[in-house]
């Protein structure tokens, strides 16, 4: 009976939109507001819900989309059963907890879960498993917010992106993901990208970036917001183009990229600091093996700082550019 | 009603509603076990004796913005915090305030605080007797006033705390780590921890308050390092400062070889 539902409007909407992804996505206003009176802080969807239910434990909802016109802001959307539960676009602080068995299918052209949410919002999704099916575009999109927190979820299969997070906002932003998985999407693992003068700080830890037709993981100062992303104990292999890459445009204010106790492996490039004298990279008790055409690139202005501690073997192809000493402390 | 050192198991996803408890437990929430916190109230408050052991696995604590305390541990022997996730509390997600005149010891890995205006985790210790020693590991504090705040108590007479922190991060926080002290000793050990975004990275203040760093990862901090009051930061020289003001103020101390 109860099939995935996506909000068609946006589906038609967002597949007429082409790259580059942090831009176009500014122009897609849903707003589903819940009403103060109504709302309640924790609502429930199962595979045996109705979306005619209260949402309660004992009457779940069927869709996280009208699940989350009930909540409260700052409220919470639990997952009862395995199951798929359709696409969703956030406005306000909420936090989804699907126990790493809450699938959502994301349709052709598509975007899992958008968030267009205020500089006062803070953002939590833990458990999901979002698949494009290679026509899905992106797994998460964020526009705006004040922080989103991706805690042991997978994005794969995305025509685009796996997870995407575009500062298109003045004010600064943060990103903290963990023990996640992003493999399989036709261009990013992940992307983190400034797009205005609000700041990304951004946290990655033991997360996998895998077979990803461009990059594992791009860090892009595409405006003159700054970027700061650290990466711990997360791998990326088998990527097209890049495993790890930092890329700034000029008049950007800074982006750099940390790599700590990082695998980058199988990948046509490893490490990439690409562009500008503002990108740099950071590379302490990392791995790089197996490259197809380069170890590591610092080019165009970029900058590979390496703490001489990191484990660059002579399987890779060659390397462009040097590596600069920085001591540790 | 479970008894002495039992279990209470969780069978589906839900809310489970809050608990006081006062004896040996052990509560297995599978990861979907939820607790919503009410406004200024606390998801569970444990006051046990002090041969009772806690334990507390899977569960899901959010304050949505309203509730006060996480989990707050005023007496026990023990408190074992696994796989959980506490958020959005407006005081702190958990803290132990040791009032009991005994060895307590808490055991955190693979959580998640996040979101909470004071402290994802407060180890403080207040009373004359006893020591209070934590371990956390693999876990996340993001987004909150301070992340992980220990402190011998900065008001009353206390006893001796130590927190050693492994493979876990502190990012975006008002301050990320913070260790503070006047009265008894107070040790904050980070270990392959990575620091990030935080105003600032450690902060660690009063007579008898250190933190021991080493292979840990700073970056896009205001200030890698806050130290006032005569407290100290000691640095293995093996972390790796990329921004907010580079060791400075720390104190370099030696690796320990293995054999000579």
């Amino acid at each position: 009976m109860h099939v995935d539902v996506h909000s068609q409007k946006e589906v038609t909407r967002m597949s007429k939109i082409a790259f580059p992804p942090c831009l176009f996505a500014t122009a897609l206003l849903i707003v589903l507001h819940a009403d103060p009176a109504a709302a309640q802080t924790r609502v429930f969807v199962s595979t045996a819900g109705s979306d005619s239910n209260p949402c309660t434990v004992a009457s779940p909802c069927r869709t996280f989309a009208h699940a989350y016109t009930t909540v409260a802001a700052n409220g919470e959307i639990d997952v009862l059963t395995p199951g798929g539960y359709g696409g969703l676009t956030i406005t306000h602080g909420i936090s989804i907890q699907g126990h790493g068995f809450a699938g959502i299918s994301v349709a052709s052209g598509g975007t899992g879960i958008t968030i267009n949410a205020t500089s006062s919002d803070a953002i939590n999704l833990n458990g999901l498993l979002l698949d494009g099916g290679d026509v899905g575009n992106f797994g998460i999109l964020f526009n705006s917010g004040k922080s989103l927190t991706v805690e042991n979820c997978v994005a794969r299969n995305m025509s685009i992106i796996g997870l995407a997070f575009c500062s298109t906002a003045t004010t600064a932003q943060t990103l903290a993901v963990s023990n996640s998985y992003f493999s399989d999407n036709g261009q990013d693992g992940i992307n983190i990208e400034t797009d205005d003068v609000g700041a990304i700080t951004a946290s990655v830890d033991r997360t996998g970036l895998y077979g990803n037709g461009r990059d594992g993981l791009i860090v892009y100062g595409n405006s003159t917001g700054a970027a700061t992303v650290a990466v711990t104990d997360s791998v990326a292999s088998g990527n097209v183009t890049y495993g790890f890459i930092v890329q700034a445009n000029p008049g950007n204010s800074g982006s750099n990229l940390s790599l700590t106790s990082s695998l980058a492996e199988g990948n046509a490039t490893g490490v990439e600091a690409h562009g500008g004298s503002n990108a740099a990279l950071w590379l302490a008790q990392s791995t790089v093996t197996g490259s197809s055409a380069h170890g590591f690139v610092a080019d165009a202005g970029g900058v590979i700082n390496s703490y001489g501690d990191n484990y660059i073997d002579t399987s890779n192809g060659t390397n462009t550019g040097s590596l600069t000493s920085v001591g540790k402390q | 009603m479970a008894a002495t050192n039992a279990e209470i198991d969780v069978l589906t996803p839900g809310g489970y509603g809050a608990l006081s408890i006062s004896k040996g437990i052990s509560i297995q929430g599978h990861g979907f076990a939820g607790i919503s916190v009410s406004n200024n109230g606390t998801g569970i408050g444990i006051t046990a004796p002090s041969t009772d052991s806690v334990s507390l696995n899977g569960l899901l604590i959010d304050g949505g913005g309203g509730g006060g305390t996480g989990i707050l541990f005023n007496s026990g022997k023990s408190l074992t915090v696994e796989n959980c996730v506490v958020r959005n509390m407006t005081g702190n997600g958990l803290i132990l305030l040791s009032e009991a005149e005994a060895t307590q010891t808490v055991a955190v890995s693979n959580s998640y605080f996040s979101d909470t205006t004071g402290n994802g985790i407060e180890i403080e210790t207040f009373g004359s007797a006893g020591t209070v020693t934590a371990s956390i590991d693999r876990t996340v504090f993001s987004g909150n006033g301070t992340g992980l705040e220990v402190q011998a108590s900065l008001v009353t007479s206390s006893v001796p705390v130590s927190v050693a922190v492994t493979d876990s991060i502190a990012a975006n926080n008002g301050t990320g780590f913070s260790v503070l002290s006047n009265t008894s000793i107070a040790n904050l050990s980070l270990t392959h921890a990575l620091i990030e975004g935080n105003g600032s990275g450690i902060h660690a203040s009063g007579t008898n308050a250190t933190a021991w760093v080493a292979q840990s990862t700073f970056t896009g901090n205001t200030l890698a390092f806050s130290i006032d009051t005569n407290g100290v930061v000691n640095s293995y020289g093996d972390n790796y400062v990329t921004s907010g003001g580079g060791s400075s103020g720390t104190t370099p101390v030696s690796k320990q070889s293995a054999r000579r």
